[in-house]
């Protein structure tokens, strides 16, 4: 599945929600609407997943992590891309994540505000007192949401222009030219 | 039945006949066609056309299902290919596999190889530097190997011949221990390149930085429009394929050209087993080929034969080569063959940063990757407590830094409106090593491939020597970035095994002595002159410099030999 299916089952999976209460989470015995092969990832899982994603790049006046699929493709990645021991520890990372929400805010990570979830997760970037899967976790889900949200399409044509055919080279372009949204932005 | 054989055998003879279609074999086939030879070109990987066959030149980045990465299970099935930097998502489709084509590791040895037409010439780095008489008289001055047959007036003119056609990038630096070639313009250092060069002009006079010399149309000439190719657009995706043609490879160059002759005949799919070598007339007749798909085994028959089947191949097929008069292998009566195999050390990394330069970044794309500082140890006379000397890649390249907030709306600001942190600055080691009898390729005593072809076992390793010069490279290159003022200076040894510089070179070495060496000077074997290798195996040392240029200059010329030769009705 590349990236764009993934988008569009993401699509649909968003769509089907609408039809639920707001305040209603998938149960926990639902698989995760990403084909996994190798974690074990349940549809609730998934939800507070894109929450953590969704703290780390949220959405302002611009897109966050969710609206650009970031967690679906994290997943994917990690999947596809990474070994047992990555897989095993962010898996437990995760699942340790809700009982660190209830010991400090009292309700599971889905349950607290976004200010809440922020407190906890920067925490967790501080390594006060989580355990080394939280931590192991957290970090992977942070690197891989960087990459999932500033390698996106939307990232690349709106905000960081890619350039497929750069058709130049300069080795002194003066910072104060730069707009990285233009082509001639000054970024290699 | 007699007159149907004959007819067959007609049918299967050209004038020349090239193994390999790489940076070698293609220029085998271009000169060979082009001085009116039928050739047939055989090569034992899938056809690879120019432009056609690049199905990721044009992928965006977020059109990658795996931002680029190579999954997991690929690199668990393939750990050897793995560590290659260039086995990426974009590119993966043109490395062989660990699992498609096992060989045997009696020492550690990551084999890079790239089986399809155009072979690793559509994958190269595409850094390009002359040889000098420094390193031709390397061995001869150094005391080990033997004495190259050839110097550089030697390849000097061909050196030229090839550089014209292929389209090398570079300045006229005007060193002896680097001659300038036939140049189109040079891509420029950047501001930090640059500053260090000036540095490095000022506290050591006899150590320069120079712009990255490399085969790129920086500014095409008439000669590369006709060959199809355009300027270089900066792409820097040069390892999918180029639509453009703006470096030089096999694909884009060589192989269209030779194509056009109407004298090429390129068969790939073709796993050449062995050389056919006929008793009486003293000399190889031709090649006994398996399809890699039908199994079917085939002859054809020429009067020339190019080995370019790339270096250890061409030791492979060459031990594999065996007949009454030559029981190991062909052209092999003094038992060197396979051995004496070298390569490049490519293990260690000197990095920085530089706090100065903080108003200017860069903007595109350089192809040339930066500067290059050419070998300054042991150059003019022996000052180490080591052999020969290094070369290095030389990079600075202004970051990013999105440091200040750790997550939510801040870090996305940050990512947004990114805030330009400090100029890194990377050096790599490029050594020479010493090449030695222990250091060899041989047949494996049991096991084939399931073309019939022995495996190749590979013995290849670091010594002393390496491990001196490595440390020297540590020492000086930190104190060349000190002196600069460059702060945070790391080094790293990347402690990877021999191979991975993609640089192995030898066991079918040029010399002047039968006794000692396995091809003469004009590239044919000492011992059956109508065959020639040109390709990597032929070296009879490694210098520091990237190779592909030489291997070009080399073939171009033994085809200038072999087919003036053959007018003559001389040797082959």
């Amino acid at each position: 599945m590349n990236r764009r299916t993934a988008l569009r089952n993401f699509a649909l999976v968003a769509g089907a929600t609408v039809l639920l209460p707001a305040c209603s989470h998938p149960p926990a015995e639902l698989p995760a609407s990403v084909p996994l092969r190798h974690l074990a990832i349940n549809a609730r899982q998934e939800k507070t997943f894109a929450e953590v994603c969704e703290t780390i790049l949220p959405k302002t006046d611009t897109p966050g992590a969710k609206d650009l699929g970031v967690p679906q493709y994290v997943l994917k990645m990690l999947d596809d891309c990474f070994g047992k021991d990555e897989q095993r520890a962010f898996q437990a990372g995760l699942g340790q994540l809700d009982e660190a929400a209830q010991q400090r805010h009292a309700q599971p990570f889905l349950g607290c505000s976004p200010a809440q979830r922020l407190a906890l997760l920067q925490g967790i970037e501080q390594e006060k007192g989580f355990s080394a899967d939280l931590v192991s976790f957290y970090r992977t889900a942070k690197r891989l949401t960087i990459s999932g949200y500033t390698g996106s399409k939307y990232f690349l044509t709106q905000q960081i222009l890619y350039e497929l055919v750069p058709s130049r080279y300069n080795g002194y372009f003066p910072i104060k030219d730069i707009n990285l949204s233009q082509s001639h932005h000054g970024q290699s | 039945m007699a007159n149907l054989n004959i007819d067959s055998v007609k049918a299967q003879t050209y004038d020349a006949i090239v193994i390999g279609s790489g940076m070698a074999g293609g220029w085998a086939a271009k000169e060979l066609t082009g001085k009116g030879l039928k050739t047939l070109v055989l090569e034992r990987g899938r056809d690879v056309q120019h432009l056609k066959d690049y199905p990721t030149t044009n992928l965006m980045p977020w059109e990658f299902p795996h931002g680029g990465a190579v999954p997991f299970a690929v690199k668990e099935a393939n750990p050897v290919i793995s560590r290659c930097y260039a086995f990426r998502e974009d590119a993966m489709h043109f490395f062989v596999k660990d699992t498609e084509h096992p060989y045997v590791q009696e020492k550690p040895f990551d084999w890079i190889r790239g089986y399809q037409v155009g072979g690793k010439s559509l994958m190269w780095a595409r850094q390009t530097q002359r040889w000098s008489d420094f390193d031709f008289e390397g061995p001869a001055r150094d005391g080990f190997a033997v004495d190259w047959p050839i110097r550089y007036k030697d390849v000097a003119p061909w050196y030229s011949y090839v550089e014209k056609f292929a389209g090398i990038s570079g300045h006229a630096d005007g060193l002896a221990e680097l001659p300038d070639g036939e140049f189109l313009p040079a891509y420029p250092l950047n501001a930090v390149e640059n500053y260090f060069r000036q540095q490095v002009k000022e506290k050591y006079p006899s150590r320069h930085v120079i712009s990255a010399r490399c085969a790129h149309l920086s500014k095409p000439n008439p000669v590369h429009y006709e060959q199809g190719r355009v300027q270089c657009q900066n792409r820097v995706l040069c390892q999918r394929g180029c639509p453009f043609g703006g470096y030089f490879s096999s694909n884009s160059s060589t192989l269209p050209w030779a194509q056009k002759s109407g004298l090429l005949t390129l068969k790939p799919n073709q796993v050449v087993q062995a050389i056919l070598y006929d008793e009486q007339k003293q000399r190889a007749t031709g090649v006994r080929v398996v399809d890699t798909h039908t199994k079917a085994t085939t002859e054809y028959y020429a009067r020339i034969v190019f080995v370019n089947a790339g270096a250890l191949n061409t030791n492979l097929l060459l031990l594999n080569s065996t007949s009454h008069r030559f029981p190991q292998g062909l052209g092999n009566d003094n038992g060197l063959m396979g051995k004496f195999v070298a390569f490049h050390n490519y293990s260690a990394h000197v990095t920085a940063e530089y706090d100065g330069a903080k108003d200017l970044t860069t903007d595109g794309r350089n192809p040339a990757g930066g500067g290059y500082i050419p070998r300054f140890r042991n150059v003019f006379k022996q000052e180490t407590n080591f052999l020969r000397g290094y070369a290095a890649g030389l990079g600075a390249h202004r970051g990013l830094d999105h440091t200040e907030h750790a997550i939510g709306n801040g870090f996305k600001d940050s990512i947004l409106h990114p805030k330009f942190g400090p100029w890194t600055v990377g050096s790599h080691m490029m050594g020479e090593t010493i090449p030695k009898e222990t250091n060899h390729v041989r047949l494996d005593a049991t096991r084939k491939d399931e073309w019939g072809m022995p495996l190749l076992n590979i013995s290849v390793a670091y010594d002393d020597n390496d491990a001196k010069m490595k440390q020297d490279y540590f020492e000086q290159l930190s104190e060349m970035f000190t002196q600069a003022g460059f702060t945070n200076i790391k080094t790293e040894d990347s402690g990877q095994a021999p191979g991975l510089d993609i640089h192995e070179m030898g066991g079918v070495r040029m010399g002047r002595d039968p006794k000692t060496s396995l091809l003469n000077e004009w590239n044919q074997l000492h011992a059956c002159p109508n065959v020639f290798v040109t390709d990597g195996a032929c070296m009879t040392s490694t210098s520091t410099q990237n190779p592909s240029l030489t291997y070009m200059a080399l073939t171009a010329r033994a085809v200038d030999y072999a087919v003036k030769a053959a007018a003559r009705g001389g040797v082959v």
